[in-house]
């Protein structure tokens, strides 16, 4: 809006009318300033604080010599930790791209028996919090897993003949979760193509290979390179299969916590501005190649046509594909759910336990240690998913409804946590707040029962503002001025016609939020204290007494919870598939 | 060039037959158009030429080449799609470029080759645009370009006016088949639009629920149609049902409940191949613009009729009548000198029909062994 500025004849306008007119010039500051002080003051103030703190020593003094240290090339832990990172994160972009890719192919270009439930059912990963995925490969893959030990009994080896650990243990467990990025991707974009492009290469005369080459990777390539950088930032910032399985191994999400551990904070602020610093610039990238415009079809789209597979054969090998896929990514799953029914103490050297019973379930109402660990999660992420839900609401409403100068600084500050592992979201927070400020009403958070809930908070607003915004993005405008055009009075239309159409949009965004954070692990494991003890710190020490079947319960119980939502929200075995699980 | 010989060719989707044993012949250079509803097989037709879609049964050749399940890349076809499917990361050069590179051939010759193609459909100064930057029209021609360069055997055009506004269609059609004509390239053409199938083709064939209806001249397949579907599908026609009455050597006299009456037809006017016997039941077919208005009563093929509704168009005023008990249509050209904007809806006149213009179909039973 121009309004035009006030004529001031001969002196000056007091200062305060100056300002007072330009705040009437521009209300979109002053209705925004909340939000802002939210953004800044939870998510960039840490941020900042945190990096402010890598340039003091322990001691107080202002030096460079936490960079220096991270950079000695005589004492190389932090350097191999970057590089083992990078290369871990390069290493699962390749694997997943390798499971991805065709799969996605497999079971969107080719109509064969079942093909449309495979399709479906490939996504089932997406049912793990990542501390629950690691928990069952080492279930099914680790030391005591049932694979090697049955393949151990069952060829009579001295010992088993793999073992799920180290940097392959990590990279496979990526892999499984991970794929799904680029399956989704993949898949999308090929649906996204109308069939009758490749139809019309084929037509004119294009071979299989010529047409991979012209016409299908460069329309494929932008997804494939937001798939890539999507997997390379979760894979760098990946913390529960590093802190698990990775024994000697360095990585720069698991130094931030030693540092942390060993009380050297100057260090662990250090680590954790390089590595934000490095997740910052891929959100960037992120976001930047998003917005390219990315290759408009043309044409109005007719109905789709699949190809068939005349040849039995290719008919059989992609069938036999699909089902060994399927058992593959189900397993982890039911292993977990057996687990989970095993009493302990009675599973010690059988390759498979040997009694069952819904012992632990029951533990978990009983057993007032665990039952405390599981109200404090629903407690928490119940806190979390409110407050969230109210902001990332109003921040979705002004990203999508209003146009105003600092757009761009509340659309990235909002995303900002998504792209931040919660190793350093807790690290900033601990900075930020292990001392009074006004934001935090004069209280120190650190050590208290509120900070973990403000974590949870801060991680899903982006995923609760995304939804929400998704929602009024798809808001039909002309449904309120019709409503309005009928009669309705604006809180009339809002009743009988906005708010219907949004609620299952808010709902299932609600819903992913509350349960993504119930099995939170890396920002626990940093902030927690007796008084909030989540579930994954619970199971962490059921899991260290050797008490597999009550961790193996409550991580069941995650995964039926993230499923039931999947499964609500349509996300999982539903129409559309959207791109990527909950976690990011 | 090529001629495409379909051998008893059916194509079921599970339970679905969408082509039910078709067979028939093109002619060499011809343009032919299938022609009917939604869903009555003419693009399941067309996929299986263009080898996308393999048929359930029977054979396909091209000349006396048997493709029946030769893959699509391999048949030299140029196909233009209902959505133009133009590759949305190319230039309108590379488009057309397509084909030739998919064919090896050297980079002057392609250049040339692309030149052409674009000053045949007038798109000279396009080469570097991207085709979301195009105008349908423009996509369309483009889309025709890139099938033509290639110098196809056979041309597929699957509804290619459809996304094209009327007025827009009309001169596409137009270059269409002046296009086809200069090149010489046998085509198969996709429409629902029988308006678009009569001007463009050589000849037409109408299909509905998989099987082949007719196949024929546009002149004859509108003026003679085979049976009841096609006549009614292609519409402007007044159908009643009726049965045989009396024949001599050059007319028919059908009986008719639905005009009241009797109705004589000349033997000149109905197919050659047809016999006619004393009580079988046909219809009588009188096209719209053949119902005249009559002032006085005429002894024969007259009745009367009680107007129900009455639109004017400019050229033409369109009626509607109850007769007997049935409705028909007529279409009435505006003259100046004549007073149909004086009518009123329930006014009663009398209605006739020229002797040599009354066509009869014959009954389904019978038409099965006629064709």
């Amino acid at each position: 809006m121009q309004v035009e500025r006030p004529k001031v004849q001969g002196e000056a306008a007091p200062k305060w009318v100056v300002f007072r007119d330009y705040l009437r010039r521009n209300p979109m500051l002053w209705k925004t300033l909340p939000l802002f002080v939210f953004l800044v003051g939870y998510i960039l103030y840490p941020l900042i604080r945190t990096f402010i703190e890598s340039f003091y020593t322990n001691q107080g003094e202002l030096s460079l010599a936490n960079y220096r240290a991270f950079f000695n090339l005589e004492r190389p832990a932090n350097l191999e930790a970057l590089f083992t990172s990078i290369g871990l994160a390069a290493a699962s972009v390749v694997a997943a791209a390798a499971i991805g890719i065709p799969l996605a192919f497999l079971f969107t270009k080719f109509e064969f028996p079942g093909s449309r439930i495979f399709s479906r059912l490939v996504v089932i990963p997406m049912v793990f919090p990542p501390l629950i995925s690691v928990l069952a490969y080492i279930f099914l893959y680790g030391e005591a897993g049932m694979v090697p030990k049955g393949l151990q009994d069952l060829f009579g080896l001295a010992k088993p003949p793999f073992v799920l650990k180290g940097l392959p243990g990590i990279l496979i467990i990526h892999a499984y979760t991970q794929f799904i990025y680029f399956y989704t991707m993949t898949s999308a974009a090929i649906s996204k193509v109308d069939a009758s492009i490749d139809e019309a290469a084929r037509n004119l005369g294009g071979g299989f290979w010529f047409r991979m080459r012209k016409i299908t990777l460069p329309l494929l390539t932008p997804g494939l390179v937001g798939a890539s950088l999507l997997v390379f930032m979760i894979a760098i910032n990946s913390f529960s299969a590093p802190y698990l399985l990775g024994g000697s191994y360095r990585f720069l999400s698991m130094q931030v916590y030693v540092s942390k551990m060993n009380g050297n904070m100057a260090m662990a602020a250090t680590q954790a501005s390089i590595l934000a610093m490095i997740s910052i610039i891929f959100l960037l990238l992120i976001r930047w190649y998003s917005q390219q415009r990315q290759y408009k079809m043309v044409g109005k789209g007719v109905s789709v046509h699949v190809t068939e597979i005349r040849n039995p054969w290719a008919r059989y090998i992609a069938m036999i594909i699909s089902i060994v896929a399927l058992v593959v990514l189900s397993l982890p799953q039911v292993t977990l759910f057996l687990i989970s029914l095993v009493p302990s103490g009675t599973w010690t050297t059988q390759t498979f336990p040997p009694v069952y019973s819904w012992v632990n379930y029951k533990g978990l109402l009983r057993n007032p240690r665990l039952a405390t660990a599981v109200k404090n999660s629903l407690t928490m992420s119940s806190i979390a998913t409110l407050g969230a839900l109210v902001l990332g609401s109003i921040i979705a409403y002004f990203l999508s409804k209003k146009e105003f100068k600092t757009r761009w600084a509340m659309e990235v500050l909002t995303m900002l946590p998504w792209a931040l592992p919660g190793t350093i979201i807790a690290i900033n927070l601990i900075i930020a707040f292990n001392q009074p400020t006004w934001l935090t009403l004069n209280h120190i958070l650190v050590g208290t029962y509120w900070i973990l809930p403000l974590a949870y908070l801060v991680k899903i607003v982006p995923l609760i503002t995304r939804s929400v915004f998704a929602v009024f993005e798809q808001l039909d405008e002309s449904l309120e001025e019709a409503g309005r055009n009928l009669g309705g009075k604006w809180f009339y239309v809002f009743r009988r016609i906005i708010f219907p159409n949004i609620l299952p949009g808010i709902a299932s965004g609600a819903l992913l939020a509350l349960v993504s954070t119930i099995g939170e692990f890396t920002s626990s494991i940093m902030l927690y204290t007796y008084s909030n003890k989540p579930m994954s710190m619970e199971i962490l020490d059921q899991m260290q007494n050797f008490n597999y079947g009550p961790a193996a319960a409550m991580g069941t119980i995650q995964v039926v919870l993230i499923a039931a939502v999947l499964i609500i929200t349509g996300r999982l075995f539903g129409g559309e598939q959207t791109g990527g699980g909950i976690y990011f | 060039m090529a001629i495409v010989r379909f051998e008893n060719i059916s194509k079921h989707f599970g339970n679905v037959v969408a082509v039910d044993s078709v067979t028939y012949e093109t002619e060499d250079g011809e343009f032919l158009t299938l022609l009917g509803p939604s869903g009555c097989g003419k693009t399941t037709t067309l996929r299986m030429v263009a080898g996308f879609y393999y048929p359930t049964h029977g054979r396909l050749f091209f000349d006396d080449k048997d493709v029946t399940y030769v893959v699509p890349e391999a048949r030299n076809t140029g196909m233009v799609f209902q959505n133009y499917a133009l590759f949305p990361h190319m230039t309108v050069f590379e488009n057309i470029a397509y084909g030739l590179q998919a064919r090896r051939m050297q980079k002057a010759v392609i250049q040339k080759k692309v030149a052409d193609a674009m000053e045949l459909v007038q798109m000279t100064g396009y080469e570097r645009r991207k085709v979301h930057e195009l105008s349908g029209g423009q996509q369309q021609r483009v889309a025709l370009a890139r099938a033509v360069v290639i110098q196809p055997d056979i041309l597929l055009l699957d509804e290619p006016l459809s996304n094209l506004d009327a007025k827009l269609r009309k001169t596409t059609s137009e270059e269409l088949r002046r296009l086809q004509k200069q090149l010489g390239i046998t085509t198969i053409y996709v429409t629902h639009d029988q308006e678009e199938a009569f001007s463009v083709s050589d000849r037409v064939i109408v299909m509905n629920a998989g099987a082949v209806h007719q196949i024929d001249t546009p002149v004859n397949t509108f003026n003679s149609p085979k049976d009841v579907f096609v006549a009614e599908f292609l519409g402007h026609s007044n159908l009643f049902p009726g049965k045989i009455v009396e024949t001599d050597g050059e007319s028919i006299i059908v009986e008719t409940e639905a005009l009241a009456g009797r109705v004589r037809a000349a033997k000149t006017r109905q197919r050659p191949e047809w016999k006619w016997h004393v009580g079988e039941t046909v219809h009588v077919m009188i096209h719209t613009n053949q119902l005249k208005i009559s002032s006085e009563p005429k002894p024969e093929n007259t009745t009367t009729g009680i107007l129900r509704f009455k639109m004017f168009n400019g050229l033409n005023w369109n009626l509607e009548f109850q007769v007997g008990d049935g409705t028909c249509r007529a279409i009435v050209p505006n003259e100046f000198t004549s007073d149909y904007a004086d009518l009123s809806i329930g006014d009663e006149l009398t209605l006739c029909y020229p002797y040599e213009e009354v066509y009869l179909i014959k009954g389904k039973e019978s038409s099965r062994d006629a064709s």
